[in-house]
């Protein structure tokens, strides 16, 4: 398929286009380093190593980690909510979410849930109140938070619209409350600066594909120091092969296994490319973008912005004569891409009252420029 | 008195702590290289991962591993 006259604006699903230089090392890894990592000491495998020991280091430097080895290499973003989740809790414990998580939070959440191992707690994120400040919201985290409280779950920046979380505020809460803070980071990772440290996060949980330029089936857990999960999955991780238990430490005792190097290795420069391009630079460009997007929508008729004062990467909005399923495949039709429905964020549309049929999300990435939104409007102008 | 050109070895389990240690010698301008162990008369459960270095460095590399809190499974000297 030829994509070079397509709008690309789902970049909140996944990056589109992947930088060259990304496809590069993916491709040149395959055919000059292709060793498995921990699987020998030949060159190749220490080749191999070395690259993904350096997709470690970077991700450290870009998050103000607590040390490479604390960088869990998994699938993405879902699995490392479910890696912090399932690994981590015990039965009796309650979990905080907020009102804005994805259903890689809620789904695992709710399970665990049914089965009668935690019992679960939502808060109010304040998206769409005015009195809304990182105080308000942390009393009413406060007022929901039993003795047997011990993790809190909270996305950096919501999929369905731009509205982000004090992370700061809830982390130094957290801390004070002996509470682990997990984050989910897939919409706010290359797109937002975080601060592991600094923001006092426990768990940090990050896709590969998204703001990171990286490729699909590839992210990251990072555990703070103190944090040690049991994992989930058991195999060959290359270290005490003669035990029957999958013991040790991280990064190792999480990874069983061959890791997706090549993947990994696009990441590595996908992160590169994050930090030369600086996160503030990126952030600034895509709120630029929202406000050109925001402006030009409210000016058709019929569309109204969701949560429009949010000012980000991601756009929300409902056409008052078409649903929005519709309305993103009659976009489709027109080269333009973006997303329909629920975005797997059934809590969040419940909080906005899109539940009946969803909204339609415009998400922008660090390659989409104002002609990208200026053919957006005149296609929705367009369309009767 | 020790040869020194005779190879000290450290073992710390993964790889990925072999590769943290390597980098921390590096930069303390101590060369060294990342081997395997899979003997298990060696004392180890199965593979594990270590470092090679010249065992005139042991004193140093003991106090950079030590500052890098890198804990050591065990320190041997190759015959």
């Amino acid at each position: 398929m030829d994509t070079r006259e397509l709008i690309y604006l789902d970049n909140a699903a996944t990056s589109f286009p992947k930088p060259s230089s990304v496809i590069d090392r993916m491709s040149d890894f395959m055919k000059y380093h292709g060793g498995n990592a921990g699987r020998g000491a030949h060159k190749l495998a220490l080749d191999a190593a070395e690259a993904i020991y350096g997709c470690r280091e970077r991700l450290c430097r870009l998050f103000d980690c607590d040390g490479a080895e604390r960088v869990c290499f998994c699938s993405g973003a879902t699995e490392a909510l479910n890696i912090a989740i399932k690994g981590l809790l015990r039965r009796g414990d309650h979990v905080l979410i907020s009102d804005l998580e994805h259903n890689a939070v809620l789904r695992p959440i709710h399970r665990l849930w049914q089965d009668g191992v935690i019992e679960y707690s939502v808060f109010d994120s304040m998206i769409d109140d005015e009195r809304r400040s990182p105080s308000k919201i942390c009393a009413s985290i406060a007022s929901l938070m039993r003795k047997n409280t011990r993790m809190l779950i909270c996305t950096g920046a919501s999929n369905i619209c731009s509205a982000t979380m004090p992370l700061r505020e809830i982390g130094e809460l957290c801390r004070k409350s002996g509470v682990i803070f997990v984050v989910d980071a897939a919409q706010c990772a290359g797109h937002l600066p975080i601060s592991q440290r600094d923001m006092g996060i426990d768990v940090l949980c990050l896709p590969g594909h998204k703001g990171l330029l990286g490729a699909q089936g590839c992210g990251a857990v990072v555990f703070g120091k103190g944090i040690e999960p049991k994992g989930l999955v058991e195999g060959g991780n290359g270290v005490s092969s003669l035990e029957k238990e999958m013991k040790g430490d991280l990064p190792e005792r999480l990874e069983a296994g061959t890791l997706p190097a090549p993947a990994i290795v696009g990441l590595s420069e996908g992160a590169r490319i994050v930090e030369e391009l600086g996160v503030e630079r990126i952030a600034e460009h895509e709120r630029a973008l929202f406000r050109l997007c925001r402006d030009a929508l409210e000016r058709i008729d019929g569309v109204r912005v969701l949560c429009p004062s949010h000012e980000g990467s991601v756009l929300l909005f409902e056409h008052e004569r078409f649903g929005s399923e519709e309305l993103a495949a009659r976009l489709s039709d027109m080269d333009i891409c973006v997303r329909g429905g629920y975005h797997c964020c059934a809590l969040g549309h419940r909080r906005l009252g899109t539940v009946k049929d969803g909204a339609t999300r415009v998400s922008f990435g660090v390659f989409n420029s104002s002609d990208d939104v200026e053919r957006l409007c005149e296609a929705l102008a367009s369309i009767y | 008195m020790k040869d020194s050109s005779i190879g000290c070895r450290v073992d710390l389990g993964a790889l990925t702590l072999a590769l943290k240690a390597q980098k921390a010698l590096g930069e303390a301008a101590i060369p060294s290289r990342v081997v395997k162990n899979s003997s298990s008369s060696f004392g180890s459960k199965g593979c594990s991962y270590g470092l090679q270095f010249s065992c005139s460095q042991r004193q140093n590399v003991e106090s950079v591993l030590a500052g890098e809190g890198i804990r050591v499974k065990r320190w041997t000297q190759e015959s």
